[in-house]
């Protein structure tokens, strides 16, 4: 990195924001928007017909759509972590990338949020969740996991944007000052003014390391509550105590390997090849095998647990999943994610990118795949053998989907174009950080 | 502040930029503000002004946030005061989910407004003295002082390896 000058680091980011999108980006928008069109046709008809065109039924009522909705949320971890807790402890690589992992949680948490309301069926009365005081004094029950899940990810949702937002102001201001027209007016009222002055860089580096600080817990609080959802309840598959950690580790797997996938085109497009490099996405991918080997001995402790308790229930479940109808799914989910992420042990598995890509390509799909494991098929197969059914999802839960990558990936390819995909400031501050050193 | 005498220095590099730094130390200035393109840490013992009470705000409003997630929680539930199964109406664990959530959401809301309040920052152009080149890889240096000093500043921040300096002599001197 130390070949980059400090005016490099500003043309990069900036030109690709300001040179002319091509024709493909313009195809890529139309495309991902006729999407959103069919995913809104599939979400209307379901509103319009009732929730019996999806395919959850009695026993199992959480279908895809909760299992998007937990993926989704894990997707937006590795933001979380790369930003605040990278940042906590210094870590320079963090700097090439951390803007747009930041962008990919904003837009996941945004995308996962969906599913909850499309999942409700009556959609328009979502609003009964929300505290709020009204006539009737009626509020919603705060010892409900339910309830936690909505303040969790309402809060992550905003601290979120709050964290990119607070991150990106240095880098509007750059774009501000280089911008013309309409588009400056609209830069310079994000930059908010600034100068770069010494009392705004000290007001702002501490608000930002505060912003990191409760950035921090709330990521790990974020999915353990989401956990809460299914190990709060006595469901065998479901009932466990290790789902917090092992929710939260998932989470930064999936999430890591979405980054990958997300940053080997965008470096190539947008001609970042010298500041998001070879060894940013290495670095990405050592952290997936450590978490890799965490979920890994997850997997190894629940059939242990199920084993270890004699629980007649919990026993019958786990050789169920292991080699029931749905026996394809919980094997791939071991494949995909902790043996194929051991292959990141091979120095050319994480430095080429065809296998950084193919494997965090695999996980990502490993990691829907558990969710999948974990949520529907927990209720196929309870404590009754008369209760136990089948689940698979119709067309409409396919496509919305389907859909929902469409989504996220529409304000990716937006975001891409729009605002700065890399910290131009902290990147020179990594560059600089041994000159000032030296010269004090 | 535009109508105040002052020097304003351009730097092309971090060390003359620090150099400058020390010599104002030496010569007890300490009425200027700088310009970076990052925000460098570790100058501490050479800016006029350091530390911000972020922190402390930040604290204050998470504590404030936690008291009104429980507050909320328990209200509510107080609400129908309705003692069940020999169970007092709320529940204190599960509160601590809401509680610390909230006290997330407040503390990181005002950590953000408070840097825009402390910095001064809102939608409009930046001000007079700020140059575009500080955003790119120029660092800056404005003294403020008063008329009859403006020469002896110029001299100093040129003699530390300023790139330019510009004397600004407001009209009252």
């Amino acid at each position: 990195m130390s070949e980059v000058a400090l005016r490099e680091y500003n043309d990069t980011v900036l030109e690709a924001l300001f040179t002319r999108p091509s024709r493909a980006y313009w195809a890529a928008v139309g495309l991902l928007s006729l999407a959103i069109v069919w995913g809104a046709f599939c979400w209307a008809y379901q509103i319009c017909r009732g929730m019996g065109v999806a395919g959850i039924a009695h026993p199992v009522g959480w279908g895809v759509y909760i299992v998007n909705f937990v993926f989704w949320i894990g997707i937006g971890h590795a933001g979380t972590l790369i930003s605040a807790i990278l940042y906590l402890f210094r870590v320079r690589w963090r700097s090439a990338i951390y803007r747009s992992a930041e962008a990919m949680t904003v837009f996941a948490v945004m995308t996962a949020g969906l599913f909850p309301l499309i999942h409700l069926g009556r959609v328009w009365v979502f609003w009964f969740i929300l505290p709020y005081p009204n006539q009737r004094h009626l509020w919603p029950n705060f010892k409900s996991p339910l309830v936690w899940d909505v303040v969790a990810v309402t809060t992550y949702l905003i601290i979120s944007i709050t964290f990119w937002y607070a991150g990106m102001i240095p880098d509007l201001a750059a774009a501000r000052d280089r911008a013309t027209g309409r588009r400056r007016k609209v830069y310079q009222w994000l930059a908010l003014g600034w100068s770069s002055d010494h009392d705004q860089w000290r007001h702002y580096l501490r608000a930002y390391m505060c912003l990191a600080a409760l950035a921090t817990p709330l990521v790990i609080s974020v999915h353990s509550v989401v956990s809460f959802d299914f190990a709060v309840s006595l469901l065998p598959g479901w009932h466990t105590t290790i789902f917090a950690p092992y929710f939260v580790a998932g989470a930064i797997h999936s999430g890591l390997a979405m980054v990958v996938i997300l940053l080997i085109p965008m470096r190539s497009l947008l001609k970042l090849k010298n500041i998001i490099q070879v060894r940013h996405l290495e670095q990405a991918a050592l952290l997936m095998i450590v978490t890799g080997a965490i979920v890994g001995y997850t997997y190894g402790i629940e059939p242990f647990i199920a084993w270890y308790t004699g629980d007649v229930f919990e026993r019958q479940y786990a050789a169920w999943r292991a080699f029931g109808p749905y026996a394809w799914a919980y094997w791939c989910t071991i494949l995909f994610n902790v043996v194929a992420p051991t292959f990141f042990g091979f120095r050319w598995a994480r430095t080429k990118l065809v296998p950084l890509f193919v494997i965090s390509f695999l996980v990502t799909i490993g990691m829907w795949l558990e969710r999948f494991v974990i949520i529907p098929e927990s209720m196929a197969h309870d404590f009754v053998p008369h209760n136990w059914g089948m689940y698979s999802p119709t067309w409409v839960e396919i496509s919305i989907t389907g859909v929902s990558l469409c989504w996220f990936l529409f304000w990716f390819v937006l975001y891409s174009k729009h605002l700065p995909v890399v910290s131009i400031a902290e990147s020179k501050e990594s560059r600089l950080d041994e000159a000032v050193e030296a010269a004090l | 502040m535009s109508e105040r005498s002052r020097v304003d220095s351009v730097f092309g590099d971090v060390e003359s930029f620090i150099a400058a730094l020390k010599r104002l130390r030496d010569a007890d200035v300490r009425n200027f503000t700088t310009y970076s393109p990052v925000g460098l840490r570790g100058l501490e013992g050479l800016m006029p002004r350091t530390g911000s009470p972020i922190r402390f705000i930040t604290l204050a409003a998470g504590f404030a946030g936690a008291a009104s997630g429980f507050w909320m929680c328990i209200g509510s539930a107080l609400l129908y005061g309705l003692i069940v199964g020999g169970k007092w109406p709320s529940a204190y664990l599960p509160y601590c989910v809401i509680g610390f959530e909230f006290t997330v959401l407040v503390g990181g809301l005002t950590a953000l407004f408070a840097m825009l309040a402390l910095a001064r920052l809102g939608p409009r152009a930046p001000e007079a003295e700020y140059d575009p080149r500080f955003q790119v890889d120029k660092f800056g240096i404005t003294v403020f002082c008063p008329g009859d000093r403006l020469a002896s500043m110029d001299q100093l921040l040129r003699s530390a390896g300023a790139q330019e300096v510009h004397e600004h002599r407001a009209t009252e001197d």
